[in-house]
């Protein structure tokens, strides 16, 4: 994929902010539960995570593979900040015509399995049903849900989790992951719109999973970056470790992962916006390799780092705790896998290489 | 030399004072070698680094028919998924050697995981569709499945050995 200017741009200034910004106190800090709250103003400042928005909306109508590539940054830096949840939920509100946040914001349902409904309550509405591990729900200042209203989908927005049940939780990588449930809660006719422009639960659980694909792309330059760096420090038998072959060829497949890990995701980046089937596939081929690969280079990086790596001073252990909970959000990749397996199955045999290579 | 799947696609030579006349030298004397390994750029991350066993998993695809179970949409979607990383890859390689650079590295990439998908093809086969492999056989999958098992070994030797791919790439991460 050719790298735009623009695109080339915004990475190196992302990628100085957070490394500024996002150091390993910072990240310690907010597993701790406490919102890096300096941190998410400098990126709002930047005017990223609304950028896709259009610029009546607030946004700046930016490509959406510019964001995704700001999101590979924040997961190099293991950013404890909802910004692909805020990205995603600024996508969904616009689609409605609701009004998004100038703060944190996130998005849900983030389970296939969950459910929630809107009835019609006089003027206005009540909301019902559960949305499980929504993320930074309780940091959020709007949540943006799409349930099932009475004559199809719509985006509802709150301004925080007041009037729902909350029950705390977080990932491996101590990540706020929410349950919210809702028991008739009554909202104004304006907190619910329908969706409009190709915006629905599906679409939303796609990008989800391409945003989670391209976080973990960058937390594995970041762990091989660190594997390949520490490799040429730690002296063992009087020379580096690097210089011993079991240790090169370790590397070398963990190289050969990443590399993997970044190709597949720009599938599915290059696939955003195109027909919905089309992009489902490629990005079910985007979750499902980079998946695969935070599995066999996470397992890599650590034996590489030997037990300096497992401790929770050093910081390699940042970037595998979230290859370890970002590979099973937004669905896993035996999941995407398996949707890969059914659209190239219901396509037929004889048609397997056009639909490999048609064009998005 | 006749191979393990009883093919002829091997010669030993034997050279002895052979006379070769100037205008049947390819490129400059004493460059050999270094001729040979930059076009294993173009070798190393071709089509054919990935889509040798092409026809296989299309018959994987048939076999499964057009609503499999869930396990077997995941063994070939997975497969499925590393194809299509691997032709992004080679097609982002050619771009780079359109434009004169030398992805040395990236080709050695491309290799060592489009053999590691091609040696794997085989393995899911026997587990999703069990069957005693026969080389003549008439139906197509049974004669692929005895074919891909016998020349799985040579993927990871042929154009470089497996581990002279991840030396190379271990050099260009600046570890040699």
């Amino acid at each position: 994929m050719a790298i735009r200017d623009e695109t080339r741009m915004l990475l190196e200034s992302m990628n100085r902010l957070f490394e500024d910004k996002c150091t390993k106190q910072v990240v310690d800090a907010a597993e701790t539960g406490v919102f890096a709250t300096d941190l998410w103003t400098a990126v709002a400042e930047t005017g990223v995570p609304l950028a896709a928005l259009p610029e009546s909306a607030g946004g700046a109508d930016a490509e959406w593979s510019d964001l995704f590539a700001a999101l590979r940054v924040a997961g190099r830096y293991a950013a404890p900040i909802p910004l692909a949840e805020t990205m995603l939920a600024g996508w969904v509100a616009a689609a409605a015509g609701l009004d998004v946040s100038d703060g944190p914001m996130t998005v849900g349902p983030v389970r296939a399995s969950d459910r929630l409904t809107l009835t019609r309550d006089g003027n206005g509405w009540r909301l019902s049903g559960t949305a499980s591990r929504v993320p930074y729900a309780k940091a959020a200042s709007r949540l943006v849900l799409i349930a099932e209203g009475p004559s199809g989908e719509m985006a509802v927005a709150l301004d925080g989790i007041a009037g729902a049940t909350h029950t705390a939780g977080k990932n491996i990588a101590n990540e706020p992951r929410d349950t919210l449930g809702f028991d008739g809660l009554v909202l104004p006719a304006d907190a619910a719109a329908p969706l409009a422009g190709g915006v629905s639960r599906a679409a939303l659980y796609r990008r989800g999973a391409l945003a989670r694909a391209t976080m973990m792309s960058g937390a594995l330059e970041r762990a091989m970056d660190m594997a390949v760096s520490y490799a040429q420090e730690r002296q063992q038998f009087g020379r580096p470790i690097s210089k011993f072959q079991a240790v090169q060829q370790n590397l070398a497949v963990l190289a050969g992962q990443t590399a993997a890990a970044v190709a597949a995701s720009n599938v599915g980046i290059e696939a955003l916006g195109g027909d919905p089937e089309r992009e489902e596939f490629l990005i079910a081929i985007a979750k499902a390799r980079v998946g695969e690969a935070a599995t066999l280079a996470a397992e890599i990086a650590h034996q590489v780092h030997g037990a300096i790596g497992f401790t929770k001073e050093y910081a390699l252990q940042l970037a595998t705790r979230r290859l370890w909970s970002w590979r099973e959000e937004f669905g896993s990749d035996p999941e995407w896998a398996a949707k890969v397996g059914a659209y190239v199955c219901a396509r037929g045999a004889d048609a397997l290489w056009p639909t490999l290579t048609a064009a998005a | 030399m006749i191979d393990l799947l009883g093919e002829h696609h091997f010669n030993e030579i034997f050279l002895t004072d052979v006379f070769v006349p100037d205008w049947l030298l390819l490129g400059k004397e004493g460059n050999g070698w270094n001729q040979v390994t930059s076009e294993l750029a173009f070798e190393r991350s071709a089509p054919d680094r990935f889509l040798a066993l092409f026809q296989m998993l299309r018959e994987m695809v048939r076999l499964a028919g057009p609503s499999p179970d869930r396990a077997t949409a995941a063994a070939l979607g997975k497969l499925v998924a590393q194809l299509a990383t691997l032709r992004s890859m080679s097609l982002s390689i050619a771009g780079m050697l359109q434009e004169g650079l030398q992805p040395n590295t990236e080709s050695a990439v491309v290799k060592d995981l489009g053999t590691r998908y091609e040696q794997d093809i085989p393995v899911v086969a026997r587990q999703l569709f069990p069957t005693e492999p026969e080389l003549e056989a008439v139906e197509t999958y049974v004669s692929m499945i005895a074919r891909s098992t016998m020349s799985a070994p040579r993927l990871s030797i042929q154009g470089g050995t497996r581990e002279i791919l991840r030396g190379i790439i271990a050099r260009g991460l600046g570890l040699r």
